[in-house]
């Protein structure tokens, strides 16, 4: 009697620790933006899916080719009637749940800080993204001029 | 052909006595609606509708007197004759400045090499204390070998940018050298003859054909 029910516990636990390992977060068409050589700084830029049900909070990240990775708003207001754009860090950016953030030029976007190296287009640059509540996710998007 | 017996033709033989003040109507509302096609349609068929946004009164476009970073001088007659595409953005911009100017690429590049030669590709920095003229051209010349950057005293910038309606600040200040600059972000159109004639907002030069079109369009004249 004991032992099916430690088997069927062992077998709830395994599936258990399966759907915390199921990717929560899908990322499409992940890009770091190639910049001229002098720049210290560059973005990177992707669409992410929140497959879960909760909100998940993009907090920052880390790669070998920067020495840091800070999400980023992408901020505008109208002044004398032409939009002036700017942007602030932020310590978030929010995917809401079952829904997407997409980060893009002139809006919201990582800011890879202080590059260890100029960038080479088609470079592949190793990603980690950090979520709040311990959830990573690395990627390996490719150096694009676009 | 043999002739229709029978059809419309029977029809409107019989109906022609009662349908006469119908049919006066009816041409009288044609001929109306055809001198108005005439008067109002028809001139604007080969009118150009720019995608820029146009100025309801086209004016020289604001003069100025900046280094390039070539390190020559220039002032806007200096590229008389030339349509002129002005942005003004700062070297250490990572994201908008770099969207823009690789748009910009993609339309200089998609001109014929004689219309290049008609065409200049700007960025005025509105980041006047770190954008020195070897600064600028290692970044402007990134995007293409031939896009010049200016810069000025941080007066001359100010009045250039007041100039075109540019607003600037400098935004993230971490120290003296280290802060970020939120800027307008319109890409201006000068035609030839020194006249500002279409302003793209932001992500509009994103549209190569279309820019593209507007800055031919310009060359004419």
């Amino acid at each position: 009697m004991s032992m099916p029910r430690t088997l069927i516990h062992a077998a709830l636990l395994a599936l258990g620790l399966t759907l915390a390992q199921a990717p929560v977060v899908r990322v499409q068409d992940p890009y770091v933006r190639l910049v001229p050589p002098t720049l210290k700084d560059t973005a990177a830029y992707m669409t992410l899916e929140n497959l879960g049900t909760k909100p998940l909070r993009l907090v920052g990240g880390s790669t070998p080719a920067a020495a840091m990775v800070m999400p980023m708003r992408g901020v505008s207001e109208v002044r004398g009637g032409q939009e002036v754009k700017g942007m602030r860090p932020v310590e978030h950016l929010e995917i809401p749940p079952k829904g997407r953030l997409v980060l893009k030029p002139g809006g919201d976007h990582l800011m890879l800080v202080g590059l260890k190296a100029p960038l080479k287009e088609g470079q592949k640059i190793p990603l980690t993204l950090r979520f709040a509540g311990g959830l990573s996710q690395t990627l390996e998007p490719t150096v694009q001029a676009r | 052909m043999s002739d229709p017996i029978q059809g419309p033709d029977h029809g409107r033989t019989r109906a022609q006595p009662l349908r006469r003040p119908l049919q006066a109507v009816g041409l009288l509302t044609g001929a109306v609606g055809l001198a108005a096609l005439l008067i109002f349609a028809l001139p604007r068929m080969g009118a150009y509708k720019p995608y820029g946004t146009p100025l309801l009164d086209p004016r020289p476009a604001a003069d100025f007197r900046l280094t390039g970073s070539d390190g020559k001088a220039y002032t806007l007659k200096s590229f008389r004759g030339k349509a002129v595409l002005i942005f003004f953005g700062f070297v250490n911009c990572p994201d908008v400045c770099p969207t823009t100017l690789a748009e910009l690429s993609k339309v200089y590049q998609a001109l014929t090499p004689a219309e290049q030669g008609r065409v200049q590709v700007l960025m005025i920095t509105a980041d006047p204390e770190r954008d020195t003229p070897a600064v600028l051209e290692k970044y402007v010349t990134f995007f293409d070998p031939r896009f010049l950057g200016l810069t000025g005293t941080p007066n001359q910038v100010a009045e250039v940018a007041k100039g075109y309606g540019v607003f600037y600040q400098k935004s993230q200040i971490k120290s003296a050298r280290e802060y970020s600059v939120d800027h307008t972000a319109s890409v201006f159109l000068v035609d030839p003859r020194g006249r500002l004639r279409l302003i793209y907002g932001y992500g509009k030069a994103r549209q190569t054909d279309r820019v593209l079109q507007d800055l031919r369009w310009v060359l004419k004249g």
